[in-house]
């Protein structure tokens, strides 16, 4: 262990200013997580153009504490008002509710809570072990197996946001094609610049996150009408007692677990890990017939999963330079803008940045349980903000965000039009996670496809002479054909349920 | 007949009676127009600058774009057979696109399309006010006891903390220059 690298990330984060940034982000993560509609990729998007003059380490610990504290704040409206600020959340709200309705609302929270931060602690652990090693095996790695890491994690695409896997794949590869945009690194040569010198450098990751996350869901917002919902207003905060305790340890314990695992696989996120979290609470689970009903391991399940699976999205992030989730996605395009160089070099370059971020994610779990306890009833009430007032102040922030980045116009209608396009393409099943993960790999994908075509002079066999290399790519056939193989499962099972309960009794 | 089944096509028959090869109508449309875009930009790869092979090194400009073209163009291609499939599995791909698109969500895109049009030419804060103020109007706010100290405070705010905390120079526009 880097004892250099840890005082240096500890000197950096443990300072009035930086201590102040980071709880700033956490009241702000929790705030946005509690209100419906607007995610912690958005509020981390609209962060990045305030971070341009902030010392980079900082900036970056700013957006984790924000998406770990984003993940939480979701939990509180879903148990308060049956509204899950965040996706992450909805889970939490099939038992969270329930439970609030019956008169137990703090208790609710208070379990949420402490499962939140038990599951970020344990992964936590998980990521400082898991991303130095990972980034040590990663440094091994030539081009062509980077080229096969980097496939390997635009294919997880496919199972991003649940709905269509070609359209999350097509989205993906459009992302792709956008990082290409700019003048050709090897010959020098314009791509589809359409003879504007503002496209020379490429389009910009930021205009375009903040259009796609921002301005898309704005306009979504346009055509809902406000809806009135029921508050539960007796919230006094408890923690759980030591017979919940009893019952949900082993919950917690399971699902940091899969939490981690699930964050740590590449473009799979919080959302995923917090629904397997919940059905392997239920699975179980002594008492599986109180799921949905209020059962308390029904919320640690959840709960413990999605914020375990914030630390381990940032293992690939910051070893590999693959994205684990679509925020990371935008944390990997803030490191970045910031100068750095994403993946294992990362780690070999400035580790401090590793240790400064495990700090100020750790301070930010602790924060947020403070928070989040003390002021959950003011956040539900955040929800009372009507959407004729939230929404234009997006509008406003990504106006100025898109504008200051480089302080020009272009930028301005870069964001609109993206936000224009992701609007059309949300509508007929294009996801705009799966397009932003594609524009940050995008220009990793084509750089290390260069550099092996240089080496191999052009061979394409010699793509596969790498035994990592060749088990990416079977990764990657595997995970693209996952939706076909779960699809063959579950209609096989299916059918096996149909032949057992057509059978008379005794065969 | 119900509504799932209606959508399911159950007992509409089918090219093979398999709702794995049936395809859905605006899905057509959706792989078209993929198509099309695939297609346009594959043409404009051949306006790209010609390199020689010694400078290219194996790697010539148009290679990555049309590789990347060429596999969107082939996954396009599953698109139109999706529908049905999910539909059985429980999952509606017309969600989102079932209602037809509402006047206000068209009109809104106009007013953010025009406010940013106005940027440069009124300045940042005039444009700032008038989105505060246009917005909620035109999404039906009516509340000036609210709406007033908000079109008042918040832009203020916002470009005090980008202009003169994170030194951000915004277009002056045509009062900015007037005050000059």
């Amino acid at each position: 262990m880097n004892i250099d690298a840890i005082m240096t990330g500890m000197e950096l984060i443990l300072t009035p200013t930086s201590l102040g940034l980071i709880f700033m982000s956490v009241l702000l993560g929790v705030v946005i997580g509690a209100l419906p509609g607007l995610s912690s990729t958005m509020a981390v998007a609209l962060l990045l153009p305030f971070t341009i003059g902030m010392e980079p380490v900082v900036a970056i610990s700013m957006m984790a504490a924000l998406y770990c504290a984003g993940t939480f704040g979701g939990s509180i409206t879903a148990i308060l008002i049956n509204a899950p600020g965040a996706p992450p959340a909805v889970a939490t709200a099939l038992d969270g509710y329930p439970m609030a309705q019956r008169g137990e609302a703090g208790r609710a929270l208070g379990i949420a809570a402490i499962s939140s931060v038990s599951g970020g602690l344990l992964s936590l652990v998980a990521f400082i072990i898991a991303a130095p090693l990972l980034a040590k095996v990663a440094l091994s790695f030539r081009p062509q197996e980077y080229f096969a890491l980097t496939l390997f994690g635009l294919s997880m695409l496919a199972a991003i946001s649940g709905k269509s896997a070609p359209r999350n794949l097509i989205s993906g590869m459009f992302g792709v094609l956008v990082s290409v945009v700019g003048i050709h690194l090897v010959t020098g040569v314009e791509r589809f610049t359409f003879g504007t010198t503002f496209l020379y450098d490429g389009i910009d990751f930021v205009p375009v996150l903040i259009g796609v996350f921002a301005i898309a869901e704005l306009l979504k917002q346009a055509s809902l009408h406000t809806t009135a919902l029921e508050r539960i207003r007796d919230v006094a905060i408890r923690l759980p007692s030591m017979d919940d305790v009893r019952r949900i340890w082993k919950t917690i314990l399971r699902s940091s677990g899969i939490g981690t695992i699930v964050g740590i696989l590449p473009a799979e996120g919080t959302t995923v890990a917090a629904i397997m979290g919940y059905n392997e609470a239920k699975r179980w689970s002594k008492t599986p017939e109180e799921f949905g009903k209020g059962s308390v391991e029904g919320i640690a399940g959840p709960e413990a999963a999605n914020n375990a699976g914030t630390s381990g999205a940032m293992v690939p992030t910051l070893a590999l330079g693959i994205p684990g989730s679509g925020t990371t996605a935008v944390i990997l395009a803030a490191l970045i803008m910031h100068g750095f160089r994403p993946g294992p070099f990362l780690m070999r370059e400035t580790p401090e940045i590793l240790y400064a971020i495990f700090i100020a994610m750790f301070i930010a779990n602790f924060a947020f349980l403070f928070v989040g306890l003390a002021g959950a009833k003011v956040f539900s009430m955040i929800t009372l903000i009507p959407r004729t007032f939230l929404w234009p102040a997006v509008f406003c922030f990504s106006i100025v965000g898109a504008y200051a980045y480089q302080q020009q116009m272009f930028d301005v209608w870069v964001m609109l039009g993206s936000g224009l396009i992701g609007f059309v393409a949300m509508r007929h099943g294009f996801g705009p996670a799966p397009f932003v993960m594609g524009l940050v790999l995008g220009g990793l994908l084509e750089k290390n496809w260069s550099q092996a075509m240089i080496i191999f002079d052009s061979d394409w066999t010699l793509f596969f002479h790498s035994w990592i290399a060749n088990l990416f790519y079977v990764l990657t056939a595997l995970s693209l054909a996952s939706p076909l193989i779960g699809g063959a499962l579950r209609a096989g099972r299916a059918r096996m349920a149909r032949r057992a309960s057509s059978l008379p009794p005794g065969d | 007949m119900n509504e799932t089944s209606r959508k399911a096509g159950i007992g509409n028959g089918g090219a093979d009676g398999s709702p794995n090869f049936r395809v859905h109508r605006p899905d057509i449309w959706v792989t078209f127009i993929v198509l099309s875009i695939c297609a346009a930009l594959y043409l404009r790869t051949f306006w790209f600058d010609s390199v020689p092979d010694s400078l290219a090194q194996n790697v010539q400009p148009p290679t990555f774009p049309r590789l990347v073209l060429g596999v969107i163009a082939a996954i396009s291609l599953l698109i139109p057979f999706e529908y049905h499939r999910k539909l059985k599995s429980g999952i509606d791909l017309d969600e989102e696109r079932a209602e037809p698109l509402k006047p206000i969500v068209l009109i809104t895109a106009g007013l953010l399309l025009a406010l940013v049009a106005a940027m440069p030419l009124l300045g940042a804060l005039p444009a700032l006010v008038l989105v505060t103020a246009a917005l909620p109007l035109l999404w039906g706010e009516r509340r000036w006891k609210l709406l007033i100290p908000f079109i008042v405070i918040f832009p203020l705010a916002v470009l005090f903390l980008f202009s003169e905390v994170l030194q951000v120079t915004f277009p002056r526009g045509l009062f900015g220059d007037l005050l000059r």
